[in-house]
């Protein structure tokens, strides 16, 4: 019988070699990626992808760097009337100190200091977070649930689309192996609206969702005239579960509402088992953070 | 010698490494560098169990910067471990997915990694076996060829009186079986090693091991050169736990490179090859079953473990003989049976883990008293304080216990946390008890510890000594006692304890010895000066030797201070003359304990030591998560030598046994672990730990101890899994016998009620 040949496991201690590539502008940028044609990977934070590489999970054959790209930086500005920018560089750091953000849109500063410790929030960027797409991440639910846009850079030129449509997958994204992510515009809330985000950890810090939930309701008159509901950590990308949505629409949001649509957001979600949680766990938290999230914000 | 003492012990002194430790100057493993110094990388299995049929190091060797690659079949060295059935560098087959199969040295890192993945293999997959009750079953895979049913020999049996009977009399018995899971110690540095050999031949390994002068001879069997040959030095350590309690494959490795390559050679694990090759804590499964009368009195104990021992052997199979000496003499019970068997798997391999086996053990053990009480109808601190050790008793297994506070631990608790205080939701509170060796273990022909003391003439007083400094303040004990017993400032004392050509023998840091063992031997050495000094100091002042009094740099006269002489005046006075003499003073000291016999029967360690701990904790309903908000720790500790030190270790020991408790776990999936970071493999943090934490200490003077000191170090986490689940059981009314108690598993439990 004729063996294989196979590899045995060697722990990595250095950074596999790469290319650095430091492009002048936002097309430049994309330039480069399109020249190594899916053999390259953006660097702004480095927070995910260092460790990834350092885990053998990525090795990509160049990093572009994009921390130093004027048009992706600035500061956290109104946009408009009723609409806050946010450069995709900006911080975890930045985004949990804005004083416009704390004013107008506390749910962002709040979720943003949920996440890793002061160190890494110092580098990581809200970007970063949304482009790479990990299911958990905690910056894309609370901001879907506010109807944010988001500004992409590609080979054709630029476009904005909401969020929603902007996760393909776990790791996945609309902007395939050339696009980059831009400005993020986030709506103020309408009169009568708030807006809470809830995470479930297992620890006090430093930690990854199991699940967790973002919600964004108007009330009218007593009654709930529109919601938002987006799940995390329980679906290949955040999940808005339009079943939860209508579950509270036109009621008053009691407890009995509540229960609802933390149910239907419950049986909506999709998780799997992994050396996290198990999918049964999953669904049972999905219940616990919509309704902590609806209650904050009906009370 | 009498008069005043300066009050040294007892007050609150920084660790004199701190400084270092906090500013970053320390010098850890992978802070050095030796001209020419290679790097190692070492290659290792993609089967958790195979026949290794071919390797192809061809292409490694080509690799620009490789000077040397290794595999099992191109060197000679003998096998390590307690069984000796561990090769360094594995031929003919792999048992786990950590075995070493090649190793490379080269001029950089990157060289050595490249060269690593470079290397080809030929394996014959073989059926493999994880869990200790498939393996001991007829028919499992066979890990070790001459190792039936995967039954290690190194077993284990205690009996006392006749427990079938006394079970069948009792009034009441409760009966369960309790599992634990692999631990890792997470230590903040990985497992480092440096070796270079000199032109004559002799080897200069840099290793943070906790056992300096056994990894000399154990060096030295393994690869056939005389012990005298081999040197160790041990930089700071970051950590160990246990986790350096033995020898390991990558230090002879390292050693074998560097010889072959003629150049100092280094390795230093990444953090995952910490994570899934390091040691662990053994997994156990304990079926336990115990009695007691109407009165509840105890009358019996049964409890058989399995003990998952992972493919190689190494301290694991001995944790036995640390944790059965909880379950018979915590709390006085007549007739016991216990039995430990040890079963080879394809997991990762089981070594020591602060607590030896005690914190697994006393998990079932005080949670069948908390159930046994119970089901008594008894109040079950009462029911602790009927049957707790007494002072100047005897267990079965021949411990003698002289000094005893168990019982003010036991009340200390009660009347702390509270007991009857009203509970909002799932609030419960919980009680265990520990009890550990305190003065030395006699798991090696000797347990003792030198110390040369070096007094000059700038009243410097230098310690040398093996006695490792792990982190846990040791160091900074010896200085305070050397500085006690000579009137010296602390500032003055110097402790030099990280070379084996350097300080005198020391069996190794375990067993929360080397403050009580070393602590007694700096004594020794010190009153050996101070014998040397006394009559010169004696003359000078016109007193007599018991006048003298040793005190702030001086040596006056008891009463007269102002008749005071310079303790470095007189070392000078003897020196600086014709015909004149240093003074050095040296201690041994080696504990009066016993060896266990064959009947697990002997007095192992000189004293022990007794702790209480009790917890109040919230359970979420919703999420089953525990939040513990109060917790009460009360020891026996004998004297406290170092407040500070102390509360570190203690508090230390919550932050690390509740993580045992609630989340920690290696998760494998055949044999393969699955959360190899930090981010998955749930130590607690900072924000976890409860707002409100008691310390209490209660002072027995142990006579046996230095100033009446005992063991301290591995105590504070022995009782807290067993605390926890108390307390969680209290909240939910279901009792959880499966460490950790994660959210999930707490949840099922919550809605497995009726």
């Amino acid at each position: 019988m004729r063996r294989r040949w196979e590899r045995g496991k060697v722990f990595r201690s250095v950074l596999p070699h790469f290319e650095y590539v430091r492009p002048r502008s936002v097309k430049d940028a994309i330039r480069i990626l399109a020249r190594y044609r899916g053999e390259a990977a953006l660097l702004a934070g480095g927070t995910d992808l260092v460790v990834r590489m350092k885990m053998d999970r990525a090795a990509p054959r160049a990093i572009v760097d994009i921390k130093r790209l004027a048009p992706l930086g600035g500061p956290v500005k109104p946009s408009g009337r009723s609409a806050i920018a946010i450069p995709p560089l900006t911080t975890l750091a930045e985004i949990a100190s804005s004083a416009l953000l704390k004013r107008r849109l506390p749910v962002l500063p709040a979720t943003a200091l949920l996440m890793a410790s002061p160190q890494v929030r110092n580098r990581a960027t809200v970007g970063g977070n949304l482009a790479n797409a990990a299911p958990s991440a905690d910056m894309a639910p609370p901001l879907m649930a506010l109807g944010a846009r988001v500004r992409i850079h590609t080979r054709g030129g630029v476009k904005t689309i909401p969020l929603e449509q902007f996760f393909t997958g776990p790791g996945e994204t609309v902007l395939g192996v050339t696009g980059i992510l831009g400005t993020i515009t986030v709506p103020l809330l309408p009169r009568g609206a708030r807006a809470s985000y809830q995470a479930y950890t297992v620890r006090e810090a430093m930690d990854l969702s199991i699940a967790s939930a973002a919600v964004r309701v108007q009330k009218k008159a007593g009654k709930v005239v529109s919601a938002c509901i987006v799940l995390g950590a329980v679906a290949p990308t955040p999940l808005r579960v339009p079943e939860a949505e209508e579950a509270l629409t036109g009621t008053r949001g009691t407890a009995g509402d509540i229960d609802a649509a933390a149910e239907a957001a419950s049986r909506a979600s999709m998780p799997i088992t992994d050396v996290r949680a198990t999918e049964g766990y999953r669904r049972d938290i999905v219940r616990v953070v919509v309704r902590r999230a609806l209650s904050e914000v009906l009370s | 010698m009498s008069g005043k003492t300066q009050g040294l012990i007892g007050s609150r002194v920084p660790k004199i490494d701190a400084w270092e430790k906090v500013t970053g100057t320390a010098r850890y493993g992978h802070d050095i560098t030796l001209p020419g110094m290679l790097h190692a990388r070492i290659l290792r299995s993609a089967h958790p169990h195979a026949r290794l049929l071919a390797i192809d190091t061809r292409a490694a060797r080509r690799v620009p910067g490789v000077k040397v690659v290794l595999t099992g079949d191109g060197v000679t060295c003998a096998n390590l471990g307690l069984m000796q059935d561990h090769p360094p560098l594995k031929s003919g087959k792999v048992r786990s997915i950590r075995d070493e199969i090649a190793a490379v040295a080269a001029t950089s890192e990157e060289a050595a990694e490249e060269a690593c993945r470079l290397i080809k293999v030929q394996y014959e997959p073989l059926p493999a076996v994880f869990d200790p009750l498939e393996a001991m079953k007829r028919g499992a895979p066979r890990i070790h060829d001459k190792v039936k049913g995967n039954l290690l020999s190194f077993n284990y049996r205690f009996s006392s009186g006749d427990v079938d009977s006394a079970l069948s009399r009792s009034a009441h018995v409760v009966e369960g079986t309790y599992t634990t899971r692999f631990v890792t110690h997470a230590c903040m540095e990985p497992c480092f090693a440096l070796a270079s050999w000199d032109p004559q031949g002799r080897l200069l390994l840099h290793s943070t091991t906790q056992i300096p002068y056994l990894l000399q001879g154990h060096m030295a069997k393994v690869l056939g050169i005389p012990g005298s040959a081999i040197r160790i030095k041990q930089p700071v350590i970051g950590g160990a736990f246990g986790s350096k309690l033995d020898t390991y494959p990558y230090e002879v490795i390292t050693a074998l490179l560097a010889r072959e390559a003629g150049r100092p050679v280094r390795l230093l694990y990444s953090r995952e090859e910490e994570f899934v090759c390091s040691p662990t804590r053994q997994p156990m499964i304990i079926k336990m079953a115990t009695g007691c009368d109407a009165d509840g009195k105890l009358t019996a104990r049964r409890c058989e473990v399995i003990l998952d021992n992972g493919a190689y052997t190494s301290w694991g199979i001995t944790t036995p003989h640390i944790m059965l000496l909880g379950i018979t003499s915590l709390y006085r019970v007549e007739n016991v049976l216990l039995t430990a068997q040890s079963v080879y798997t394809n997991n990762p391999t089981s070594g020591a883990f602060r607590g030896y086996g005690n914190p697994q053990g006393t998990f079932a053990n005080e949670q069948q008293m908390e159930a046994l009480a119970h089901k008594a109808g008894i109040d079950p601190v009462e029911f602790r304080l009927l049957n707790c050790n007494q002072p100047h008793s005897v267990t079965p297994q021949k411990f003698r216990i002289t000094t005893c506070a168990l019982r003010e631990c036991i009340e200390t608790c009660r009347d702390s946390i509270d007991f009857k205080a009203p509970k909002e939701g799932l609030e419960g509170v919980g009680m265990a008890s520990m009890f550990h060796v305190a003065g030395g273990g006699r798991v090696y022909k000797s347990d003792g510890c030198g110390v040369i003391a070096k007094l000059d003439d700038f009243a410097r007083l230098t310690l040398m000594t093996g006695a490792t400094e792990i982190g846990t303040g040791s160091d900074t004990a010896m200085a305070m006692i050397a500085a006690e017993e000579l009137g010296l400032p602390v500032e003055n004392v110097s402790v030099i304890n990280n070379d084996t050509d350097v300080g005198p023998w020391d069996v190794g840091i375990h067993a929360s010895r080397t403050t009580f063992i070393a602590g007694n031997a700096t004594i020794l050495a010190a009153r050996d000066i101070k014998a040397q000094l006394a009559p010169h100091a004696a003359e000078k002042l016109g007193c007599t030797e018991e006048e003298l009094e040793w005190f702030g740099g001086a040596i006056r006269v008891t009463g007269d201070h102002d008749r005071s002489i310079p303790i470095d005046k007189v070392v000078r006075s003897l020196h600086f003359r014709e015909q004149g003499k240093m003074v050095v003073g040296k201690g041994f000291y080696d504990p009066p304990n016993e060896f266990q016999a064959r009947d697990m029967t002997g007095n192992v360690s000189s004293t022990y030591a007794f702790a209480t701990h009790a917890c109040r904790v919230r359970v979420d309903p919703e999420t089953g998560r525990i939040t513990v908000l109060k917790f009460v720790a009360a020891h026996d500790v004998g004297r406290v030598i170092n407040p500070l030190g102390l509360d570190g270790q203690i508090e230390g020991a919550i932050a690390q046994g509740l993580g045992m408790a609630l989340t920690e776990q290696v998760r494998l999936d055949q044999g393969r672990m699955q959360n190899t970071s930090f981010l998955d493999y749930k130590l607690l943090m900072a924000r976890d730990m409860p707002r409100d934490i008691e310390l209490h200490y209660i002072e027995t003077n142990d006579p046996e101890g230095p100033y009446g000191a005992k063991g301290v170090s591995e105590a504070g986490i022995i009782p807290i899994p067993a605390a926890i689940a108390n307390a969680v059981a209290d909240a939910i009314r279901v009792r959880i016998h499966d460490l950790p108690l994660t959210p999930e598993r707490v949840l099922e439990a919550i809605k497995s009620k009726p």
